[in-house]
């Protein structure tokens, strides 16, 4: 089955366009245009925010290598021995989608998430942050500047969340570093979440543009764009299944959780430990009269 | 101490192998602190806080990956090989150790699979097993909670493909010598055995080892597939296979409860072999199956005796009379008068029905087997009991006994005194706990310690489902439990058998004690017989006995109802 995220079909329509390979896995190619990183997904991966997901099997077995020119236009993907046809693709919605929520429960969620961690989570990024586990390396030195910035998140303190988050952003292991997993994790599910609350997504957002700000140079090229997508709450299909299961007291949950913690080595771990903290934050009456408060805007 | 860093410039790896790099490099002696991670500036600054950064690092950018670390001894030649070994070779260490993540991709990539092995959690198992046989695989269910539409569906569409789907719940195989799932170390032979029952198999798998021979295929066809809903359809297929198997001489059915009609079914096939075929089916008629010309056998170890007798003419089958009537002796002498009562603790379901059905014979007797007004799934005083443990209801959330005996050795620690003989069983071999009696015998030393510090003795008595080139070793098992006094015998049979007439005894001794004591009654009723047997010199006392609320049958019946 062949699918497309609408955000890249959008994109593909405005203007023909020059890319090149920006890098290649076995289930993934990124390329780069001018603008944008777009990836390239087999079945094998979650598709997300400016993607398309192939049946093809392994990337790595095609004879494309990093630096590789290529066009687009809004009919194919042509690389120099290898076509995509773009004509016969499902569409899927990578916008913010929720129908109906339930609030009531969120407290319960959050307590499942932390347990989802304990027990199936890789803690080799930063899953001790919010469970029992052993520290590693990573934590220990990143725990009192993480709290450091929820505080500021939690209070609504404007002056001091960019400053916060360039202490943290870049941060961890893997190729989108784990702390970029977490914020990512935490900026997608405060747009959810605000839903419930019925709180304009546009606050929530200007807190995200805080975090994201001056993000030029501080991370890898593909972390920059996961962070970006995160910001306006665009996030993979199996986030935002497990978001939807957090807001509707669905029975999948325990399956999408498995899913979005299958994600790389630590990375989808370290992004629910991200809606972790995210729930953390709108579950405090403080943030919430703070995003009322309209004299902060 | 010496500090190293490694920048591989504008080069992507995924988040996998980063990790795979770094667990490498830490598992290399003398390594302390080692980051493996992107060139950002955060990163950067935790090298320089554990003192790993060096000048290398100066111009990196977060595109960039580097490898920090500090060690002891100069081991960086050591390490940055390692390094450059896993990175050339990424590809297929993220293969070897990148599992795909959909079953259809995994069978595309790997074309020469032949079996799928599934043990997902039941909601996913149908669809699994559904891709399987759509790509032409044979598939083994370990999974339960599937629906019976489901698996009748998926069986159907196998025997259409000439497939084997052999599930759900199914625990037990043995392919082409190979053992899958709970199964045991046994000789190849000329047996095939057809099993619908788990333990069942294994019970008469190991015992034809024990005689001398051994198996040709074991097919498990899952829990369910002689009842009438799933028609025997795997148990059909495999039968058909098996009698054109060149290397089947005999044949073994087993099952627990098969209907009657599915029975008929299955026999009809074997009128026309010249092979030698015998079934195990727990709560049968023996009738219905010898009127096939097919041999009846009553429990699991004759099937196994008689299965081996036909290759093995030195080999009968007779109920062995071990020193029994010695060992019945010994035991039952040191029971107390309280000690009335049996239970059976097992893992294995068919080896729990097998006992559930000897004992039940001679005793009223309560368990989870079946489901009737003799129905129990806890320890109860003053009852004879056997649990299955392996039953959905105990591992709800929780690992099978086979695996995890901490359920069974508390229930052991908490027998009651009423208890006069324990039974259970050991099971050994592939997909069991590693050392089944060592977790075992502490609960059991204590609890027989405390009968006999409350002048009581608990008999206990067990037998081992395994073969002795099991890895658990079952000589050793049996030594150890016999050193503290457990009676360990060869079948499940025998010690269901023995427990029986133990049982037996004690009854016949409580009644034997009137023969072999004065007279004392008790005379309720009309004065007459008390005078008269008092003028007897018997020693007798009466009851001043009036009936409850005065004969009013409503007010009795309404303080019965209270008493319960």
């Amino acid at each position: 089955m062949k699918v497309i995220s609408s955000d890249l079909l959008d994109y593909f329509q405005e203007k023909e366009l020059s890319a090149y390979v920006h890098s290649i896995f076995c289930n993934t190619i990124n390329i780069q245009t001018d603008d944008k990183l777009i990836s390239i997904l087999n079945n094998e991966e979650d598709i997300v925010p400016m993607s398309i997901s192939l049946e093809q099997e392994d990337f790595s077995k095609l004879k494309i290598k990093r630096g590789d020119e290529l066009k687009i236009s809004n009919e194919t993907i042509s690389f120099k021995d290898f076509e995509i046809d773009l004509d016969t693709f499902l569409i899927w919605n990578s916008e913010v989608e929720v129908l109906s929520r339930d609030i009531y429960n969120l407290e319960n969620k959050m307590f499942l998430i932390g347990e989802s961690i304990s027990e199936y989570g890789n803690k080799n990024g930063l899953a001790s942050l919010c469970t029992e586990s052993d520290s590693n390396l990573y934590t220990e030195y990143i725990e009192e500047e993480f709290y450091k910035f929820l505080t500021t998140i939690t209070y609504c303190d404007f002056k001091n969340i960019n400053k916060r988050a360039s202490k943290l952003i870049g941060y961890g292991p893997g190729l989108t570093p784990s702390m970029d997993d977490l914020l990512s994790g935490l900026m997608i599910s405060l747009i959810y979440y605000s839903k419930c609350y019925n709180f304009h997504v546009k606050k929530i957002e200007k807190i995200n543009f805080e975090i994201i700000k001056n993000l030029q140079n501080k991370t890898s090229t593909i972390s920059t764009e996961m962070l970006k997508n995160s910001s306006v709450g665009k996030c993979s299909y199996y986030t935002k299944r497990l978001l939807l299961d957090i807001l509707n007291d669905e029975s999948d949950f325990d399956y999408n959780v498995r899913k979005v913690i299958s994600r790389g080595s630590s990375s989808g771990t370290d992004l629910l430990v991200g809606i972790y903290f995210g729930l953390s934050i709108m579950l405090n009456s403080d943030f919430r009269r703070g995003i009322k408060n309209e004299c902060l805007f | 101490m010496n500090v190293y860093s490694k920048v591989i410039k504008n080069t992507y790896y995924d988040s996998v192998v980063l990790m795979l790099i770094s667990k490498e490099i830490k598992e290399i002696e003398d390594i302390e602190n080692v980051i493996v991670a992107m060139g950002t500036d955060m990163n950067i600054n935790l090298a320089k806080s554990l003192s790993i950064y060096t000048e290398e690092l100066e111009d990196i950018s977060s595109n960039d990956l580097f490898i920090s670390f500090s060690s002891k001894e100069d081991v960086f030649n050591k390490v940055i090989d390692k390094v450059d070994e896993l990175l050339n070779k990424k590809a297929k260490t993220a293969n070897d150790t990148y599992h795909h993540k959909t079953l259809l991709t995994e069978i595309k990539n790997n074309p020469s699979s032949n079996l799928v092995f599934i043990s997902v959690a039941g909601e996913y198992a149908y669809e699994q097993a559904k891709i399987a046989i759509d790509n032409n695989k044979n598939v083994m269910m370990f999974s339960d909670n599937v629906s019976v539409e489901h698996e009748r569906k998926l069986k159907e569409l196998a025997v259409s493909k000439g497939l084997l789907m052999m599930g759900p719940d199914c625990g037990t195989c043995i392919i082409n010598n190979k053992p899958l799932g709970f199964s045991n170390s046994v000789r190849k032979g000329p047996i095939g055995i057809i099993g619908s029952s788990g333990t069942g198999i294994q019970e008469v798998s190991v015992l034809i080892d024990y005689l001398g021979s051994g198996v040709s295929q074991v097919i498990g066809t899952g829990g369910r597939d002689m009842k009438k809903e799933i028609g025997g359809l795997t148990t059909i297929q495999s039968l058909k296979l098996l009698l054109e198997d060149k290397k089947t001489e005999v044949i073994v059915i087993i099952s627990k409860k098969p209907d009657e009609e599915v029975i008929k079914k299955v026999l009809a096939l074997v009128k026309l072999t010249s092979k030698k075929i015998l079934v195990s089916f727990i709560d049968s008629s023996p009738e219905l199956v010898e009127s096939y010309n097919v041999k009846y056998t009553s429990s699991l170890e004759e099937a196994a005796y008689v299965a081996v007798s036909y290759i093995d003419k030195n080999i009968f089958y007779e109920e062995l009379e071990y020193d029994i009537k010695g060992l019945i002796n010994d035991e039952s002498k040191r029971h107390n008068n309280n000690q009335n009562n049996l239970l059976g603790l097992f893992v294995g379901g068919t080896l729990a029905t097998e006992a559930d059905r000897i004992i039940r014979k001679d005793n009223v007797l309560y368990s989870n087997v079946y489901k009737s007004e003799y129905f129990v799934n806890k320890l109860e005083k003053n009852k004879n009991i056997i649990l299955d443990l392996g039953d959905d209801e105990f591992t709800n959330g929780k690992a099978h006994p086979m695996i995890d005996p901490s359920f069974r050795t508390s229930l052991i620690k908490s027998i009651d005194e009423s208890v006069m003989v324990l039974i259970f069983d050991i099971v050994l071999g592939y997909g069991s706990h590693e050392d089944p009696v060592s977790e075992l015998l502490p609960s059991l030393k204590e609890v027989m310690l405390r009968f006999i510090n409350n002048d009581s003795f608990l008999t206990v008595i067990t037998s081992i489902c395994g073969s002795e080139t099991d890895y658990q070793d079952y000589l050793s098992s049996k030594e150890r439990l016999e050193d503290i006094g457990v009676i360990v015998l060869r079948s499940n049979r025998q010690v269901a058998d023995l427990a029986n007439r133990l049982l037996n005894v004690k009854k016949h001794k409580n009644l034997d004690k009137i023969f072999n004591s004065d007279l004392s009654v008790i005379s309720l009723g009309i004065d007459t017989f008390y005078n008269e047997m008092k003028d007897s010199d018997i020693n007798v006392s009466k009851v001043n006995w009036r009936p409850t609320a005065n004969g009013n049958k409503k007010m009795r019946d309404l303080l019965a109802k209270l008493k319960e």
